[in-house]
């Protein structure tokens, strides 16, 4: 599989692009604000439905136009397939919501359809923060991983977002006296259903991933420093535990903490609380770790997850580099460069190409990017 | 700065009662109602007054209706000892478009959405059950829409209708998840009705 064309219209600061690509590596390189990191975010909607950068689909929209629209080819073993997402202003100029419509092969259809066909890693600056920062980062983490696995779980999450939705704005209204605390029990059994069935997929993933991370962990620090990933699921125990146990679990714990849950209008356990702990030689990292420990532990993760969307899918995923190279010290650098060697597709962004090691730059192909538009 | 006149804001507080309309909105439509030529502005308001005087819900199973009892209700051919429960009265054309079913119908008029403040005192849930306990209906066909919201109405009155010792079934065969019912094409709709499930 690979990235054929990407052509862009109206999106964040490009008014129209269209840009073939290369199966192996491209640079784009530039100065500040031209468009790199834009064109990246382009890649990733297409392939995860969503920005990495922003929960608000309307900042995607160039400034004053209605619409936006993103279109990738993909060129698989099955044939090419056609990839398009459209984010439309809702009508009235002033509001800032959008609403994001997708489409395979010209065909509208709903967002968990456009994942799986262009698998893609993306490694940004604010990975950097993976270990450090608050859960959400690891769950995205996560959610990236498992749902470009596995389509139904891209449905299980947003069917089990829809239900928590609905089950805490019960809560407020129960809170507020408008509905009786019986009217609870369907939302919450539902809830419970769907959030053990992603936590059942979030700890067999993670069992696989871990000896993955450990491995590329213990080669990048010269076996000198153990990794490992421990699964915190909120509210329940998952071991080997079929989903309905897991369920089970999860509705006694939301019945163990309904007045704080009634009190506050939230739901106090389940996926969207779950968190993932690193763990170096029996020290948590998030609090312990260096930062140069810290940086070590992100690029296992990252290497791991490159490694272990290829193996399970039997394709090398799109790798999305942006603006991390600068950030690394020279032997990181060199262990993710030896990631691109057998040769996922990359795209690579740098503000200098002198940022890059000649060996990419020598073999890649490479366009400026220079206010919304890309030179050769 | 000048006031607003009294029929514009009028015509602003009015239009901002509409669900989904808020007071953005509500003034940039009562804009366009003043920029309109006044025939089509009359025609409009019209067909307002017009639809609210001659059309109503029935007083039985609120579909909609030109007197106190719809077609169905009054019509002398239909079986009266099967029910089937819709959301919207948009689904029971769907469903009489099939030509599968001929028994009678119940209009709730919404669906279970606590996001949207429907809870079931929103629902005409006590009409249906209050209307079950005086009529001879033998089978309740629940035919909410597939989706969550539809389920969760489906379940909630499973359960209240359990009492009441009538056969219930629910309408899932073959309607996709996540669809809803005015949608479905009348063949799925058809199929879905002769497999219906038992609750
Ligand atoms: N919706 C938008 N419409 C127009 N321009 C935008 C929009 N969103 C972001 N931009 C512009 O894009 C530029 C940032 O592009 P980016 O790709 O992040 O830069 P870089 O090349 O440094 O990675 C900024 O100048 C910003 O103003
Ligand atoms: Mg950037
Ligand atoms: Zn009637």
């Amino acid at each position: 599989m690979f990235l054929s064309n990407v052509s862009l219209f109206d999106f964040r600061n490009y008014a129209e692009l269209d840009l073939a690509l290369e199966r192996s590596a491209t640079v784009l390189f530039g100065g500040n604000a031209q468009g790199k990191t834009n064109l990246l975010e382009a890649v990733a909607l297409s392939a995860l439905t969503r920005s990495p950068r922003t929960q608000q689909a309307s900042e995607l929209v160039r400034f004053g136009q209605p619409a936006a629209r993103v279109t990738c080819q993909v060129q698989g073993d099955a044939g090419p397939t056609e990839l398009e997402v459209r984010v439309s202003m809702t009508q009235l100029p002033e509001t800032t919501r959008a609403t994001k419509r997708f489409s395979v092969n010209g065909r509208a259809r709903p967002s968990s359809d456009m994942l799986g066909t262009l698998r893609v890693v993306l490694f940004w600056p604010d990975d950097l923060q993976l270990i450090k920062g608050p859960g959400e980062g690891r769950r995205r983490f996560l959610n990236t991983l498992l749902s470009q696995l596995d389509r139904s779980h891209a449905r299980e999450l947003n069917r089990y977002q829809h239900l928590l939705e609905q089950r805490n704005a019960l809560l407020r209204a129960v809170r507020d006296g408008r509905q009786p605390v019986g009217d609870l029990d369907y939302w919450t059994a539902n809830l419970a259903l769907a959030g053990a069935a992603i936590m059942v997929d979030r700890q067999r993933r993670l069992l696989e991933i871990q000896p993955v991370a450990a491995a590329f962990h213990r080669e990048l620090t010269d076996d000198q420093e153990r990794l490992d990933l421990r699964y915190r699921p909120a509210g329940a125990r998952i071991g080997e535990a079929p989903i309905e146990l897991v369920a089970q679990q999860l509705q006694a714990a939301m019945a163990d903490s309904r007045d704080e849950e009634i009190a506050r209008g939230q739901t106090a356990v389940g996926p969207q609380r779950d968190d993932v702990e690193v763990w170096l030689d029996d020290r948590e990292a998030r609090l312990y770790a260096s930062q140069g420990q810290q940086r070590t532990a992100v690029l296992s993760l990252k290497l791991a997850e490159l490694h272990y969307l290829a193996e399970a899918t039997g394709e090398q995923p799109v790798l999305l580099l942006d603006d991390v190279m600068s950030e690394l010290d020279p032997a990181r650098r060199e262990r993710l460069l030896a990631a691109l060697e057998p040769g996922p597709q990359a795209l690579i962004t740098a503000a200098d190409l002198d940022d890059l090691p000649k060996s990419i730059v020598d073999r890649a192909a490479v366009f400026r990017v220079e206010g919304g538009s890309v030179h050769a | 700065m000048a006031e607003v006149p009294a029929p514009l804001t009028r015509v602003m507080e009015e239009l901002g009662r509409l669900p989904g309309i808020g007071p953005k909105t509500a003034q940039r439509l009562s804009f366009y109602i003043l920029r309109t030529p006044r025939d089509s502005v009359e025609r409009l308001a019209a067909a307002l007054v017009d639809v609210k005087a001659r059309i109503r819900f029935c007083d039985e199973c609120f579909f909609i209706a030109e007197g106190e009892r719809c077609a169905i209700c009054l019509s002398s051919r239909r079986d009266r000892a099967i029910l089937c429960v819709v959301e919207e009265p948009l689904d029971v054309m769907a469903i009489e478009r099939t030509g599968e079913y001929n028994g009678i119908y119940h209009v709730l008029h919404g669906a279970l959405s606590p996001i949207d403040g429907i809870g079931p005192g929103e629902l005409k849930i006590a009409e249906l059950v209050s209307r079950l306990r005086r009529e001879p209906v033998s089978e309740v066909i629940l035919a909410c829409d597939p989706d969550m919201e539809g389920e969760a109405t489906a379940v909630y009155l499973a359960q209240q209708l359990a009492p009441l010792g009538i056969q219930t079934s629910r309408l899932a065969h073959g309607l996709p998840v996540g669809g809803e019912l005015e949608y479905a094409d009348e063949l799925t709709l058809a199929r879905a009705f002769s497999g219906r499930r038992s609750f």
